[in-house]
């Protein structure tokens, strides 16, 4: 835990003093529930305890923090940024201003306890004037992980955020120098990066270099070299498997298609920056465990698994023959001498407790699916002789490995297996070659399927209408079934209807079954098949009018607009505005308001403001749909206020309705651009730096000149460098 | 100095670098296995029935959500008032149907009553009995995987009276998980289950797990010297867990059987020679009840704690409960006292009393188990109820519900009053602390999302 803490650490808030000190500020959160209630500080000098507002020592002796007039007041927000395409670019730093405008603080004088700000900051603190002015250097969100009470137990009163969230600020990293951004995702590239060059210039350190300088000019950052070869190799962190992954795996190697890791701990937006949990490990040793066991009930089924007969071989060549086999089939290559080793030790190992040839099998079964090599997709690389020094490519396996994750999310097939094995997949062409046949194998689909609904937040998405008397068409089944709505309307645009990225947003149709056509009120569907359907043009237009994505964000019975905006500024405008704490119950609602009326009253405050000035007016224009996502003309007899004006980014404007926002992100390079960006976070598991800035540049171009093709930007991502190459390992 | 700032292991351990670190303190500072738990949703699921309700006048605590004090019936639940949760206020608004079997079939599914009612003894399958399946075996189907038992359901003297010893509405409470939502009868014999569950026990050992996590282990530690150093991070960071898990099953294999209990004189199909009035007396079977059910009730909790199932039931009689009680020097059996021989509230209220020590010492022994830094208790949630709040009118308001444990957070030490939600809102809570997150269960008519603040 303590290691993927301190990947989330690198992501401080880092403040400039006027006297070119710098502050690394950590915030404490309104963290509600019996366990995430306090956080601790690791100071130089001593360990700090923060409890709501209240600080005290290692000791439990209370800290006096009245004279830090620093108060932020930030409601608890999760990491969902990790994946955010402009991670480092300007976006984000106005949102955050706009959220948080530069503060004023001060260390407080004499009157703290010194023992509280008694580091380096203390001394660097005490040097400033009280007033000093600070201006966020890089901005990110302390990771929080809001614990849900199962079954919606008593809620926070602090839930709005906006309110009394805890305002906690301790200064104690002080420094004379910018040490580097800290934003990066991967050790691998910065560990070669010489960073913390004043001057600026390509690569990480530059960025954080400028930033120190010019305070936040440096975070526009996407500073590609222009002649789009990047000194540094594009970052490959390592892969796991999702769900998703992991499902179509055992599916298409072990013809399993039981779906077994639905009973997995649900995957995160940014899941490969999440660290892996106590649940998930011990749940893929209990999927390893149960797959192993039902494999090898009895020496039939054993040897059902083995290439070898067993009446003329003896049991050592078949163990031979089982353990290259099985193991290449789950590592995803040819196995080497020392995993042969490795695995026919586990044999006899097993062989020997079990007495009997089939725990042999279920043993190698039992360690293969629990090795890195099966749950994750490890890389070494090799030599890229025609790139500069640092580069490496994937090896052939490895490349296999990210051609079929990519387009099938699934592991290589036995033909693609064959290709590595030749040593092909070390080009351009070569992968561009073998990805013409993969495209036209249905599981494309299965993987851009998963993406929308990814891209919209709706993989384990809460639908609290759901089931709710209030609503008495929103069965759980409903539920489930509204994301589909979503993938297939994004899989029939990549693959049917030549669609646009502008499809996507203002497409008069959309696909139901049987029970959602019932629960749209759409006539003359039947069954359990996805089909399409004209929407009602007064009522629907494109996938932000789909009814999983609109009640996934509900309060309970009513909407929640800032929620909903919340999610077009993050997924489609790449605007990180931090999240909403949305679990809470709302403050006491005035007879006669219409929700809108209710969020804009009590969002108004200084504290409030800042976001939801951001993401209100964008809410509000989807109030035309309840919480379960179904069109209304009133709200309690009350009309409907749809209007509003978009600020931020090139999609600004006024707006009445879904569909002049639908209108104003289809008409907006920057809403393009992020979905370019968001596509390819998605593709390779991480955020764009600046090594990549040149190739989506690039893509951007494509993506424009091909109309915004969907399908040509799908095909487009697997011949990034990103996709072809990656950092040597040293 | 100028390499990019960056937070490594050590630095953090170290305090150098000078950084301020907000670690969130659970995560962070408690060791994993209690993390792992508290944060987890509950792993095990024990209900527990006894019949005939309560007399509720003397059962209902007094006071608030925390202050609450216990009432005479509940008295010997006092040392484990902090584990449980008495629930107040909720209806087995389902339970519709005959007056026992209604409660019976309810009580675990949500569903209303089959009907119509065959004729006893025998029953067929899917005419009289429950709509849909029950909550333990869900839940079975979510953790029993992997494990010797998917479930296990035992009774003590059961099938009396009108069921003469058969499978029943009016002693069945646990229906499977599957489309025809079959009656499942309950393990009987206190003997036969211990040779079944813990034959073997004593020669198992973790030997094998140890030896796979061994081998998976070194796969790791092998990898991770080939990778860049991120990736060796994020690898490092597999292996701790792995090695927690490692020590939570070691732990949790320093199992052993349960004493084997001598249970002579007990005829655990003692049912099978009942009468419909329950003339038919065994008062040598009776007076072994205490013993049979704290035997049973040993087998279960090590079988949790043995890891051989995940998801049990103990059923103590049936709601005919046509037995005596000899060591409570009551002489008739006890649905006499429930309504055969006229409401009887005194002793009623007797029985109640000693059912309420014998759920004290099952929670007792779940606090014991110790599952590698945390108990059996923490990670497990024990719901006892009955098919009626009270035998009297056969009420089934204000049904005496009682939870226990602490499985997926579930808090404890509570009083709760409810303003007479549909128990099928317990039966989603259940649920969703074990991590499903349905937002209904059972009949639909009375299916209810979670209740608020369990």
């Amino acid at each position: 835990v303590l290691a993927e803490l301190a990947r989330d650490y690198e992501e401080l808030i880092q403040l400039l003093s006027e006297s070119g000190a710098i502050c690394t500020l950590s915030l404490s959160f309104n963290n509600e529930g019996p366990l995430g209630t306090f956080f601790r500080y690791i100071g130089d000098t001593g360990t700090y305890i923060a409890r709501y507002d209240d600080l005290v020592n290692g000791k439990e002796g209370p800290i006096d923090v009245s004279k830090v007039d620093v108060s932020m007041n930030v409601s608890s927000s999760k990491i969902a940024n990790s994946l955010l395409p402009f991670e480092k670019s300007g976006s984000r730093t106005r949102a955050w201003q706009r959220c948080f405008p530069p503060t004023k603080c001060s260390m407080g004088s004499s009157g703290s306890s010194g023992e509280a700000w008694g580091g380096p900051c203390g001394k660097s603190g005490r040097s400033h004037a009280p007033g000093a002015s600070y201006v966020p250097v890089t901005s990110a969100w302390v990771s929080v992980r809001r614990r849900k009470v199962p079954g919606g137990g008593p809620l926070s009163p602090r839930a709005l955020g906006c309110s009394v969230a805890l305002s906690m600020a301790l200064f104690v990293a002080c420094g004379r120098s910018v040490r580097g951004d800290g934003n990066s995702a991967s050790d691998d590239a910065g560990n070669g990066a010489e960073a913390g060059d004043p001057s600026g210039g390509g690569g990480k350190g530059g960025a954080s270099g400028s930033s120190g300088k010019g305070g936040t000019s440096g975070l526009g950052g996407e500073a590609g070299d222009p002649a789009c070869e990047p000194a540094l190799p594009p970052e490959a962190p390592l892969r796991r498997l999702n769900r998703f992954e992991y499902n179509n795996t055992v599916r298409d190697v072990f013809r399993d298609e039981s779906r077994p890791a639905d009973a997995l701990p649900p995957d995160f937006y940014d899941n490969e920056k999440t660290p892996v949990s106590a649940e998930l490990v011990e749940g893929w040793h209990r999927l390893a465990h149960d797959y192993a066991v039902s494999v090898t009930e009895d020496d039939d089924a054993a040897f059902g698994f083995i290439d070898c007969n067993r009446d003329v071989e003896s049991e050592t060549t078949c163990r031979d023959v089982f353990v290259k086999s099985f193991g290449a089939q789950a590592f995803r290559r040819s196995l080497d001498a020392a995993d042969i080793d490795e695995l026919t030790t586990v044999f006899t190992t097993g062989q020997s407790l079990g007495g009997n040839f089939r725990s042999g099998v279920r043993a190698v079964v039992e360690v293969a699916l629990q090795s890195p090599e099966f749950l994750y997709r490890p890389e070494i690389g090799e030599p890229a002789e025609d790139r500069p020094a640092g580069w490496a490519r994937p090896t052939p396996y490895e490349m296999a490995s990210r051609l079929s994750y990519f387009y099938w999310g699934s592991a290589p097939d036995a033909d693609l297996l064959a290709v590595a094995e030749r040593g092909e997949l070390r080009s351009a062409d070569s992968v561009s070659e073998h990805t013409q046949r993969m495209l036209t194998d249905p599981r494309v689909r299965d993987v851009v399927g998963y993406f929308y609904p990814w891209l919209l937040r709706l993989h384990g998405a809460t639908y609290q209408a759901s089931g709710d008397p209030a609503y008495p068409t929103f069965t759980p089944e409903i539920a489930r079934l509204l994301p589909r709505e979503t993938a297939e309307l994004g899989v029939a645009l990549t693959f049917d209807a030549r669609g646009s990225f502008a499809s996507l947003l203002e497409s008069p149709f959309t696909f139901v079954n049987g029970p959602l056509a019932a629960f749209y009120g759409v006539p003359g569907v039947s069954g359990g098949d996805f089909q399409q359907v004209n929407v009602s043009p007064n009522e629907r237009v494109g996938f932000l009018t789909h009814a999983g994505v609109l009640a996934s964000s509900a309060l309970g019975t009513v909407t929640n607009p800032p929620r909903r905006g919340w999610l077009i500024m993050n997924a489609l405008l790449c605007t990180l505005v931090p999240e909403e704490p949305g679990d809470g119950p709302l403050p006491p609602w005035p007879e006669g308001l219409t929700t809108r009326e209710f969020f804009e009253q009590s969002t108004a405050g200084a504290v409030c403001a800042g976001c939801h000035q951001m993401v209100n007016p964008l809410g509000f224009a989807f109030e035309h749909y309840d919480a379960a996502g179904l069109y209304r003309d009133t709200e309690n007899g009350l009309p409907i206020d749809a209007t509003g004006t978009l600020y931020e980014s090139d999609a600004a404007g006024s707006f009445d309705g879904p569909r002049d926002v639908a209108r104003l992100l289809a008409g907006s390079a920057d809403a393009r651009r992020c979905f370019v960006r968001t596509w390819f976070a998605f593709s390779q598991g991480r955020a764009a730096t600046e090594n990549d800035a040149c190739f989506l540049e690039r893509l951007d171009e494509i993506f424009v000149n091909a109309e915004m093709s969907l399908a040509q930007l799908h095909v487009q991502l697997s011949l990034s460098d990103a996709f072809l190459y990656r950092p040597e390992v040293r | 100095m100028s390499r990019p700032f960056r937070l490594s292991r050590r630095t953090v351990l170290r305090g150098a670098g000078s950084i301020a670190i907000a670690l969130p303190w659970l995560e962070a500072m408690e060791p994993v296995q209690k993390a792992q738990t508290a944060n987890a949703p509950a792993r095990r699921f024990l209900a527990v029935y006894q019949p005939g309700g309560t007399v509720l006048e003397r059962y209902r605590p007094t006071g608030g959500e925390t202050d609450f004090v216990l009432s005479p019936i509940l008295s010997p639940l006092e040392p484990m008032r902090n584990k449980i949760v008495v629930l107040d206020g909720i209806d087995m608004k389902s339970a519709v149907g005959e007056q026992h079997q209604g409660g019976m079939v309810a009580l675990l599914t949500g569903t209303v009553q089959n009907t119509p009612a065959p004729p006893a003894p025998t029953p067929t399958p899917s005419s009289a009995y429950a709509k849909g399946p029950s909550i333990d075996q869900v839940l079975a189907t979510r953790l029993g995987t992997g494990r010797r038992f998917s479930n296990l359901q035992v009774a003590i003297r059961w099938g009396t009276g009108k069921s003469h010893g058969l499978l029943h509405p009016i002693n069945c409470l646990n229906y499977a998980d599957n489309a025809s939502f079959t009656p499942l009868a309950p393990r009987l014999d206190p003997q036969a289950i211990f040779t079944e569950v813990f034959g073997s026990v004593g020669t198992v050992d973790n030997s094998w797990d140890r030896s796979i996590l061994d081998a998976v282990d070194r796969r790791y530690v092998a990898l991770a010297g080939r990778l860049g150093s991120a990736d060796r991070m994020r690898l490092e960071q597999h292996l701790e867990q792995l090695r927690a898990l490692e020590q939570r099953l070691s732990t949790m294999r320093r199992c052993s059987a349960p004493n084997r209990v001598d249970t002579t004189g007990y005829n655990p199909t003692s049912g099978l020679d009942s009468s419909d009035t329950g003339s038919v007396e065994d008062l040598e079977t009776d007076a072994k009840i205490p013993t049979v059910g704290r035997f049973m009730t040993d087998m279960l909790v090590m079988a949790f704690a043995c890891d051989l199932t995940a998801v049990g039931t103990l059923q103590w009689s049936d709601s005919e409960a046509k037995h005596t009680f000899p060591w409570l020097n009551l002489p008739e059996h006890h649905h006499y006292y429930m309504s055969d021989g006229g409401y009887r509230p005194a002793e009623l209220e007797q029985i109640a009393t000693w059912y309420s020590a014998q759920h004290a010492y099952l929670i007792q022994a779940m606090q014991t188990v110790d599952m590698g830094g945390h108990t059996l208790l923490d990670e497990s949630i024990v719901f006892f109820g009955s098919d009626v709040q009270s035998p009297e009118l056969h009420a089934k308001t204000d049904m005496p519900f009682l939870l226990a444990g602490n499985g997926g957070g579930l808090r404890t030490g509570r009083y709760l009053v409810y303003p007479h939600p549909s128990h099928n809102g317990l039966l989603v809570s259940l649920a969703n602390f074990f991590g499903d997150p349905r937002t209904s269960f059972g009949d639909p008519t009375y299916s209810i999302p979670g209740l608020a603040g369990l």
